[in-house]
């Protein structure tokens, strides 16, 4: 597993040693370079403290010597004045001063162009030390010696104070480099009239510059104040270059500084570059002449120590660096190895063992804080395991259960279908799919004396506790049904049972319906449940008329009527509950009594098996695979009525007359009745149907006047059925035949016939409906 | 027959070496890169070329060249044209054979910044050769009653940095190089060139009499010379080196880059327009415009033939 944002391969540990190392390095190398420059800065303030001690001692030599030649001057300058009658005695006085300092090389005492007359424009004694040492003496001045423009004579002349000459190299004296100090002398008027000198060999100045050992390998030099070389390592450039010829044009600050401090005899030092490196120039003036002492000295030998110190710190600091990497290391893979046991555990944990050992950590850091966070994890994931092993038992249990419950159920539902197959009067399917495993749906039926129990009901809510009033409901009805005869009486009566104790306040719609298999009548209650559906030979479909009613459960005592129709023969009835017109699919549209009404429509000429499974068909098409909400049941009955049976419906007019002579023929035919059977059926009907006719209904109103002829178990039922004015005819007092036609009461003699022939006459009054019913044993 | 060609051209080369004129020529001064193509000359053997045999002599500092030429120790001098008017005006002809330099390269450094004027130096002490190059700032010292007191140098070196003098009359090619390698900076400096005394100075010059007898000598010497000029504007290092062989049998205090910075700037001068091969000749333009001043400021009385100068008139 990689985590996004870090780059790959590099560890925790690594980067940790990274950042180690590169923090390490920063503070290591300023350390470090702040420690050389200091220790840089000390070895250089050491080096110049060494250069200008060096550079003084030598100094004070050289100022030593400079002074002594000085005093020598002074201590004889003051004879010249005693001696100026006598210029030949003047060679004894420069004789004396080189007698006096053995420094001095020669001495000369140059007196102002045409001084003696005697003498001429030069006259200047001077003395000298010969080869051997001897001192010797003779006239220097000469037209081509024309010493009044020397600088020795001259510039002492002009500042009017003693002058140290700027060195030379002395034509005369071996090709020494000299100089020469040279002291004015004034008369008693104030004005120069001589120069007496003395002229020193600086041939010692060299050695004694030259000896300055300030460091292992530098070199000393000296400089005159028009910065010739006076002394250097490469004697030809001694009074043949200053120390600015090579570098003429130069306009560096650090030439500058040394051109003013030798200018003006300043100390210092300045850091040069060249022949490609730098040096350290240290210099100091002698005190007397102002010339300058320097030392020369490479940059890298002034900090030889500091390299030295510098390889050796860099040694240090990288064994220091790898001693951090070592440590640093072993220190980061202890604190890191725990991380990496941890994901190993969660790798383990996420297989499924939630025992996984944890590593072991006795530090109480972030680490022990993600020990305790992964045996909780642990912990929790175990107890939730457990959890869920109990949950799951427990679902399974219940679901099993619930398969049970479900089995139950359809238990207690008729499920064989075609449900009377032995029967040709009517054919029955239904079908219930509950939304779950149970559902609060219900249906039933059952024949008993010729009659068709059916119900259909739709529980409140769904699941176990729909299910469970369902069943209540309908072994409710089994057992009520049996008992008792009209279907307001039965529905009273499941809806007292269901609604005392209901504190639950369940409830269920029904339809409960008793359909007289040998008269197509049906006389049903409504309680609450949708209109079931009529769908007529023709194939017309409408809703049955129904009163709404309370459901069950609702309300105890609550009043319910029943309602009665008699239903061709061919006609079909479709009942439902309100998961079918409910349906929903994906986008929460409903299948819609329409889409019933027109499924009927389309196929009223299919058995009730194949409506049922067209119905759900096209349910499943419409939700296109969207949940099941509710539960979905669907009972579809057809009324055949028997072959022996024979219905016709006649207007109440009396021509209708010869339709029904016609019809009592064709049952005769059916039947194989005997001719005088007919006869008798044909005197009973026409009796009675003239008496519907002329009686039930008020003149000019058009009704129906429903017959039915059937034969069964050795007798002809007859049903005659009208919507009119309640009238039992057998009520209606026997007639008295002994009276004359015309004294007779209306009525009385068609009652009369109809008795005598007929084994039994029934009369009801159902609903608003009159409905004889008359019997003859063949 | 071979043997009689051998003997002709030994005959020949024998004749040739016993009509070499032998000819003394003085520079005005020690051995330096000022007279360069004097020296190329002899060394790349242009006057032997043209059958001169040249002595070198260089004067001594106390006594000039000119005086080298007027008393016959000398046959050839090198000498600035003021000089040679100088002598003209007392009726010493020196007949210019050559003439390098151009421009004047005289300059005055002052200790005292913002000097700007000669007018500002009344009552200073100016340092000034002992001989020669000093005609100008005479003539304005008079003019204007300056006072300066001039001090005679060899070397302004040392007087300059000790205070003895306020200023120094320099060279540019010379002195002032070395001032700039003592480490030196003036506190002003103030050009000749620029103050309308911009006159050629550095020349060949013999007597008259000289001349009339030696005019194809002179003729061959300057052409040799020019030649010589020629070779160091072309060969500036080599040249150095012949140059410093000269300063070193002379011994002479310097070193190789004042005489390369030396040579430098007395080649520019030797161009009559910067950046142009020089002409070596003197213009006739340029001589009346030194006529002209020298006679204005009352140098010389009266003007100087140019033609004569030149050689014309014989």
């Amino acid at each position: 597993m990689k985590l996004s944002g870090l780059k790959p391969n590099i560890s925790i540990s690594g980067r940790l040693m990274v950042r180690v190392l590169i923090v390490s390095a920063i503070i290591f190398t300023l350390t470090f370079t702040l420690f050389l420059r200091m220790a840089a800065d000390k070895m250089r303030q050491e080096a110049t403290d060494n250069a200008h001690s060096e550079l003084s001692n030598t100094i004070h030599q050289i100022d030593a010597i400079l002074h002594a030649v000085e005093i020598a001057v002074e201590n004889t300058a003051w004879i010249v004045p005693y001696n100026l009658d006598s210029p030949e005695s003047l060679y004894g006085i420069t004789e004396r001063l080189l007698n006096n300092n053995e420094f001095i090389f020669g001495s000369a005492i140059a007196f102002e162009p045409n001084y003696y007359s005697t003498e001429g424009y030069y006259f200047s004694p001077y003395s000298y030390r010969g080869k051997n040492g001897q001192i010797r003496s003779r006239q220097l001045g000469t037209e081509t010696y024309d010493y009044h423009h020397m600088d020795w004579y001259q510039i002492p002349k002009l500042l009017n104070k003693p002058y140290w000459s700027e060195p030379y190299y002395d034509d005369g004296g071996g090709d020494m480099m000299m100089t020469t100090y040279s002291k004015p002398l004034y008369d008693s008027t104030g004005k120069m009239y001589a120069v007496i000198t003395a002229d020193l060999s600086l041939e010692w100045l060299a050695e004694l510059v030259s000896g300055i050992k300030a460091f292992d390998k530098s070199y000393n030099l000296m400089i005159s104040r028009n910065a010739s070389y006076i002394v250097h390592p490469d004697r030809d450039l001694i009074l043949n270059e200053t120390i600015f010829s090579s570098t003429y044009g130069d306009k560096s600050e650090s030439l500058k500084k040394l051109q003013d401090d030798i200018l003006n005899g300043r100390a210092g030092e300045v850091l040069r570059d060249m022949w490609g490196d730098k040096f350290f120039v240290f210099y100091s003036p002698v005190e007397t002449t102002q010339w300058t002492v320097a030392i020369v000295c490479a940059r890298s030998e002034l900090y030889k120590k500091a390299k030295t110190l510098r390889s050796m710190l860099i040694v240090l600091c990288l064994i220091a660096l790898m001693m951090l990497i070592a440590f640093s290391y072993n220190g980061i893979r202890k604190v890191v190895a725990p991380i990496e046991d941890f994901s190993g555990v969660a790798k383990k944990i996420a297989k499924g063992d939630f025992e996984a050992e944890l590593p072991k950590i006795k530090s109480q850091d972030e680490l022990k804080e993600l020990h305790d966070s992964f045996k909780y994890l642990q912990d929790s994931l175990v107890a939730y395991i457990e959890e869920l092993k109990s949950t799951t038992a427990n679902k399974e249990r219940i679901e099993s259960e619930l398969r049970i419950a479900h089995a139950i159920q359809m238990g207690m539902i008729p499920k064989s279908f075609p449900a009377f197959p032995e029967r040709d009067d009517v054919s029955l399917s239904a079908k219930l799919v509950p939304a779950k495993e149970v559902g609060g749906d219900l249906y039933d039926f059952f024949i008993e004396d010729g009659k068709l129990y059916f119900i259909i009901g739709d529980v409140s809510g769904k699941g176990v506790p729909a299910s469970l009033v369902m069943a209540v409901t309908c072994r409710l009805f089994r057992s009520v049904a049996s008992h008792l005869n009209t279907p307001h009486e039965i529905i009273a009566s499941l809806n007292n049972s269901l609604a005392d104790g209901n504190d639950s306040n369940m409830f269920c719609t029904a339809f409960l319906g008793i359909l007289d298999l040998k008269t197509g009548h049906l006389q049903f209650c409504n309680a609450g449940h949708n209109a079931p559906l009529m769908v007529d030979p023709a194939g017309n479909v409408t809703p049955i008329n129904v009163v709404s009613n309370l459901p069950l459960g609702v309300f105890e005592g609550f009043p319910y009527e029943s309602q009665e129709i008699t239903i061709e023969k061919q006609a079909m009835l479709y009942l439902f509950t309100d998961g079918v017109n409910e349906a929903e699919n994906n986008n929460k549209e409903q299948f819609g009594d329409d889409a019933i009404v027109a499924l009927l429509q389309n196929n009223s000429s299919l058995d009730t098996d194949e409506i049922i499974s067209v119905t759900f068909e096209q349910i499943r098409s419409h939700a296109d695979g969207a949940e099941q909400s509710d539960d979905i049941t669907v009972m579809c009955l057809k009324y055949t009525g028997s072959d022996m049976e024979k219905t016709i419906i006649l207007d109440n007019d009396i021509a209708q007359i010869s339709r029904l002579t016609q019809f009592i023929d064709e049952v005769g035919e059916a039947f194989s009745l005997a001719p005088d059977m007919i006869f008798n059926l044909n005197l009973v009907l026409e009796e009675a149907v003239v008496n519907v006719i002329n009686y039930a209904y008020p003149k000019e109103e058009h009704q129906k006047i429903y017959l039915s002829v059937s034969m069964r178990e050795g007798s002809i039922v007859v049903v005659l059925t009208d919507t009119g004015k309640e009238f039992d005819p057998t009520m209606v007092p026997e007639a008295d035949i002994t009276l004359s036609a015309e004294d007779r009461p209306i009525g009385g003699l068609g009652i009369f016939l109809i008795r005598q022939i007929m084994n039994e006459v029934r009369y009801e009054r159902i609903e608003d409906r009159n409905v004889l019913t008359m019997e003859k044993k063949l | 027959m071979k043997r009689c060609l051998f003997l002709l051209c030994f005959m020949c080369s024998a004749f040739t070496a016993m009509h070499a004129q032998q000819v003394t020529f003085t520079p005005q001064w020690t051995p330096q890169s000022q007279f360069a193509g004097y020296y190329a000359a002899l060394e790349k053997g242009f006057y032997a070329q043209e059958g001169i045999d040249v002595n070198i002599v260089h004067p001594a500092t106390s006594y000039s060249s000119v005086n080298m030429l007027l008393d016959g120790s000398s046959d050839i001098i090198t000498g600035e044209l003021i000089q040679a008017m100088e002598a003209a005006d007392k009726d010493i002809i020196f007949v210019n054979l050559l003439q390098t330099t151009q421009h004047s390269t005289l300059e005055l450094l002052a200790r005292k910044e913002n000097v700007t004027s000669i007018f500002q130096m009344r009552g200073f002490r100016i340092g000034t050769w002992k001989v020669g190059f000093n005609e100008i700032p005479h003539i304005l010292n008079k003019l204007q009653n300056l006072n300066i007191e001039w001090i005679k140098f060899i070397n302004p070196i040392n007087l300059y940095i000790s205070g003895a003098i306020d200023a120094t009359l320099v060279k540019s090619y010379n002195e002032k190089i070395l001032f700039s390698m003592s480490g030196i900076t003036p506190g002003s400096v103030l050009k000749f060139s620029e103050m309308g005394f911009d006159f050629p100075e550095d020349g060949l010059y013999v007597t008259e009499d000289f001349y009339k007898r030696n005019t194809e000598l002179c003729r061959k010497f300057a052409q040799a010379s020019r030649k010589g000029w020629e070779w160091v504007r072309n060969n500036r290092e080599e040249a150095l080196e012949i140059v410093m062989k000269y300063v070193k049998e002379e011994n002479v205090p310097t070193n190789i880059y004042n005489q390369k910075v030396m040579l430098d700037k007395l080649l520019e001068a030797q161009e009559d327009v910067k950046g142009k091969a020089p002409s070596y000749k003197l213009s006739e333009e340029a001589f009346n415009r030194v006529n002209g001043t020298l006679v204005q400021y009352g140098f010389i009385s009266k003007p100087v033939e140019y033609k004569r100068l030149m050689g014309g008139e014989l």
